[in-house]
């Protein structure tokens, strides 16, 4: 079960989504009144329609701090969604993942950078060293086996790979 | 993967070069790879084109370079046209254009950076565009176009991608009523046949394999062909469709004269435009000299092989390729176009329809 | 109709073609499998050899590969939580909670025989149906149509489980996210701002990979361990899933007949198929306490109706050449190389040619999910793998993936972008099928919207199919809506008991 900690944390961060949702909304208003009608009639309509779902949502939250009631979040959202375990939903796990996905960016940017096979020759080994601590085999398997992966799918199926942006030559 | 196959012709291409002491154009595209870069997805009637061309074109250009074909799709043919524009001129990257795209660059739309004016045309095949009626129309011959009674119905997609249609609509005068959101000439046709829409506008082949059946079960009529225009300003029939009338010639027969005025002249600038344009392959004109006599030598030949031939007659569906001296007057017919024709389609395109245009 | 049907079957037991039906399933296979590339990727990668080729061989293999494609798109939905293409969207709910419980491969053992059974059910309705598709697709016009993606909007309710509120903000955000880029009633570019990449608004594939692939990943990463938490018990394998389909026979036929028809319907977009055939099963069940924490039906549903699809996006492209999804668009495409003008002439004059497809797809179909059932078992073992050994393989697909959708940095930015959202939603529990829901359906509701009005003005509403249609809507919400006042009921009821329990 979730601690109280945890659950005041997801209530507090899913007022934050609605109220970005919100603010969004009110952009998609506030800049489609400059469209043609027929590009401007739906997105305001919409737009709108947000809005209330969001008011609607923010009181309903906002009752239910009033009340003080917890009782009916203690099984948790259960939206038809892929369960998340609640010790992932607590501060810790969110700091965690938040830095793996640093770690994506980082590829990302190493691509955009030089290019995909540079940066997978950079990135696999780093990651599973520095953030794994792994057998620097197991990781130069990897890279040898996509880099084997990555021709292939240029050879045979016509993909492209992202080039960077300091063309670094390759082997391929 | 043949990596040995092109290299032995071309070493077999070189000998003979030298031997027959060819002009120095043999060697420029000797061992080098031409891309046409397609900026429609793959498939559709401008694609085939650009596919049948680079499938040919190759093995007739002295040096014999390797031709690959590739779809860079996206924003109904800007991303991949910008893409080429911004590339290296070369000779190496060529375009595939439609007709509807060089208008949008003729015309200088939003966002498109492509300049025609930079362009020399490759080799070009045409495709007509014929427009029929729903029988809710209620006419029972095309003559009575303009007693209609009801709304006119017409499925918009993109307005300067039916141009040639909306402009045909606009010399006639009639009064119809543009029904917007259509994905493509395919959803309109379909719209079409369940009545929803009263007129529709299909390239020929398309007419033939779809709006023919519906003529024969009584649900549609053929209105009239947008058809060509020859060099005096005359109305050409479609050579894929002899039998139906031409929009001006049926104008005539409405009202006793052959059309006048803007949208007539507008006519007469969109028909070739468009039509003569099903796809237009586009070197850069300031590329190398010997590159261009190459591509154009490469055309040559290769419109007189018969394995081309053979293969253009299936894609091609009752049109002739043009090349040589019909690409001239293709550019010819570019430079004179009158601007105040051109002003008077944007103002209609921008009155009508809202659509916007960056002037060059 | 008997002679085409045996003329047709002879030509395509040509060895040639035969081998060439053989390499597309290969191919089809191939891009399933791969995050991101589907059938649209294997066509056009063949499209360039078909020139010349004998035409029925290359049907041969257009169709291998796109038979192929919606069963094997299934291995990465089901092992990793990430669509395999637009067409396993819906699979992953179900399959990968499966796989999380080490039952990966009953999920695709599951998965396969209905696809199996789903896909010769769609040859055979497209059999059946051929004489009597013209009236059917003519019945849909613009209103209809718009009806029909309003019920796709309103599956969000049936989506969202236990706060329809949340389900409803996040079809809201899709839906807004599906404006941006060219308008489909005016030519207006929406918040694209001169760039250019937006034009065309964010890319289907892309969206789906950032909702639903980086969270995955990076949750796994995050995690330790491998994709399956536990070791695999006895009585997990294959077998067991075919058994599970057999067990819901009528369910397979069910969704099968939902996949055919809406797939057989132009212009409502082949990708909200298996959302709504998932939300249907939903709504339909009894006993709905297993949907998305591994209950088979979930994985039956879309996966028979996914393939059974594909017959039905046949029936317009070959009797209108207007084509159903974006790889028929290619199909039509390749008809034209080999001089064939689809068409109603098509049925008249060339009915062979029709019966070679439509064996091509069923031979495909039962080929292709073999093959994939017998890769089911090796394949399945990867999720007992650890995680950080698949991550960086897994991740480096993705990208690639979603790399050839434009081949611009754009696609890596909004693949980005859409993981940091896919992520905080499935962190706070904000659900995201209905905001995949939303962002395919936008564009739909207000194409429509705007061709009903400009049509009919306000007459469109009393239209008949447009009133049963609504009716249909009503009870589905009216359905999610009971079903969720159920569970309440039960969570208010399990809250009372354990606080009668800690009150002894």
């Amino acid at each position: 079960m979730q601690t109280d900690d945890t659950t005041r944390l997801q209530q507090r961060l899913r007022t934050g989504f609605v109220l970005a949702v919100a603010l969004i909304a009110i952009f998609v208003i506030w800049t489609a009144s400059g469209f043609r009608t027929a590009a401007r009639l739906f997105p305001l309509y919409a737009a709108w329609a947000t809005l209330g779902f969001c008011a609607l949502e923010l009181g309903r939250q906002a009752l239910q701090r009033v009340r003080g009631a917890q009782v009916s979040d203690a099984q948790g959202v259960d939206t038809a969604d892929i369960g998340v375990e609640a010790e992932e939903m607590g501060l810790d796990g969110l700091k965690r993942g938040l830095g793996i996905y640093a770690w994506v960016l980082g590829y990302g940017a190493l691509i955009l950078a030089l290019g995909m096979q540079w940066a997978t020759v950079i990135f696999v080994p780093a990651l599973l060293h520095l953030r794994f601590r792994s057998d620097w085999r197991v990781s130069l398997g990897i890279v040898v086996g996509l880099l084997a992966l990555m021709w292939a799918l240029r050879s045979f199926l016509g993909l492209r790979l992202p080039p960077g942006l300091v063309s670094v030559p390759f082997l391929f | 993967m043949t990596m040995n196959a092109p290299h032995l012709r071309t070493l077999v291409a070189a000998t003979l070069a030298a031997s027959l002491a060819l002009p120095v154009a043999a060697e420029y595209y000797e061992g080098q790879t031409i891309r046409i870069v397609i900026p429609f997805s793959a498939g559709g009637g401008t694609d085939t084109f650009g596919r049948l061309i680079a499938t040919h074109l190759g093995q007739h250009i002295p040096g014999n370079p390797t031709v690959i074909a590739e779809n860079a799709t996206g924003a109904g043919g800007l991303m991949g046209s910008n893409e080429f524009f911004r590339s290296e001129r070369d000779g190496l990257t060529l375009l595939t254009a439609s007709g509807h795209l060089n208008l949008r660059a003729f015309l200088g739309l939003e966002g498109l950076e492509l300049d025609l004016n930079d362009l020399e045309p490759v080799v070009a095949a045409p495709m007509g565009h014929i427009t029929a009626l729903h029988s809710n129309a209620n006419i029972s011959e095309a003559t009575e176009l303009m007693g209609i009674e009801g709304r006119i119905t017409k499925g918009i997609t993109d307005p300067v991608g039916l141009i040639e249609s909306i402009v045909a609509l606009e010399m006639f005068g009639l009064e119809y009523r543009p029904v917007p959101g259509f994905g493509g000439r395919g959803d309109t046709r379909l719209a079409f046949e369940r009545g929803e829409l009263m007129v529709n506008t299909q390239s020929t082949p398309a007419f033939n394999a779809s709006v023919v059946p519906l003529i024969e079960e009584g649900t549609a009529m053929a209105a009239y062909a947008i058809g060509f225009i020859d060099a005096d300003g005359n109305p050409v029939r479609d050579p894929a469709a002899p039998d139906i009338l031409t929009a001006p010639e049926l104008y005539e027969q409405i009202h006793g004269e052959m059309p006048s005025g803007e949208a007539w002249e507008a006519y007469k600038v969109v028909a070739n435009l468009v039509q003569n344009t099903r796809g237009t392959i586009w070197v850069f004109d300031d590329a190398p000299e010997e590159a261009r006599a190459a591509l154009r030598a490469g055309v040559d030949a290769m419109v007189m092989d018969d394995a081309f031939q053979a293969a253009a007659a299936d894609i091609l569906e009752g049109y002739e390729i043009i090349s040589g001296e019909g690409l001239d007057q293709i550019k010819a017919e570019l430079d004179a176009a009158p601007t105040e024709i051109l002003d008077w389609l944007r103002d209609m395109m921008t009155e009508k329809f809202e659509v916007t245009f960056t002037q060059r | 109709m008997w002679d085409s049907m045996i003329a047709g079957f002879m030509m395509l037991m040509d060895p040639f073609r035969m081998s060439m039906l053989m390499l597309g399933v290969a191919i089809g296979i191939l891009v399933g499998i791969l995050p991101g590339l589907g059938g649209l990727m294997g066509m056009a990668l063949v499209l360039p050899f078909l020139f010349g080729m004998d035409p029925y061989a290359g049907i041969a293999i257009l169709i291998g590969i796109a038979a192929a494609v919606p069963s094997a798109d299934t291995f990465p939905s089901v092992l990793m939580g990430i669509p395999g293409s637009s067409g396993s969207q819906a699979t992953v709910m179900d399959g990968y909670p499966m796989a999380r419980k080490g039952e990966a491969a009953r999920a695709l053992g599951a998965a396969f025989s209905a696809s199996m059974i789903g896909g010769v059910l769609g040859a055979l309705a497209l059999t059946a149906l051929v004489p009597f598709a013209r009236p059917i697709v003519l019945m849909f016009g613009a209103p209809e149509l718009l009806m029909l993606t309003i019920l796709g909007l309103s599956m969000v309710g049936v989506l969202s489980g236990n706060r329809p509120v949340l389900g409803i903000i996040a079809a809201c955000v899709g839906l807004l996210l599906g404006m941006v880029g060219g308008a489909p009633a005016a030519p207006e570019y929406r918040w694209a701002y001169g760039v250019v990449y937006l034009f065309d608004g964010f890319s289907l594939v892309i969206v789906a990979l950032g909702l639903f692939a980086l969270p995955e990943i990076i949750d796994l990463l995050a995690k330790g361990g491998s994709i399956a938490r536990r070791q695999p018990g006895l009585g997990t394998g294959w077998m067991d899933g075919v058994r599970d389909t057999l067990s819901n026979k009528w369910l397979v036929v069910r969704h099968s007949v939902i996949g055919v028809t809406v797939g057989a319907i132009p212009g409502m977009g082949s990708s909200i198929i298996d959302w709504l055939n998932y939300g249907y099963v939903v709504t339909r069940a009894k006993n709905k306490s297993q949907f998305g924490k591994g209950d088979v039906r979930g994985v039956i549903a879309p996966e028979a109706a996914n393939n059974a699809r594909e017959g039905g996006v046949l029936m317009p492209t070959l009797l209108f050449g207007v084509p159903g999804s974006s790889a028929m668009a290619l199909f039509l495409g390749a008809l034209l190389i080999f001089g064939i003008q689809p068409g109603p002439s098509l049925l008249r004059d060339d009915l062979d040619l029709v019966f070679v497809i439509i064996w091509s797809l069923a031979i495909a179909n039962i080929f292709g999910t073999l093959i994939c059932l017998m890769l089911s078992r090796p394949i399945s073992r990867l999720t007992f793998v650890p995680f950080r050994y698949i991550a960086p393989v897994v991740l480096c697909i993705v990208i690639l993936g979603a790399w050839q959708e434009t081949r611009h940095l754009g696609d890596l930015l909004t693949l980005a972008a859409f993981g940091l959202l896919g992520w905080t939603m499935k962190r706070i529990g904000m659900p995201r099928p209905p905001l995949l829901v939303g962002f395919i359906l936008s564009a739909l509701v207000e194409r429509y919207l705007w061709m009903s009005y400009s049509i009919y003005d306000w007459e469109w509403v009393t239209r008949p199919l447009v009133m049963v249609i609504a009716a249909l809507c009503v009870v589905l919400v009216l359905g999610g809506t009971v079903m969720k006042a159920r569970v309440a009921r039960g969570a208010v009821e399990r809250a009372a008991t354990e606080g009668t329990r800690h009150a002894d």
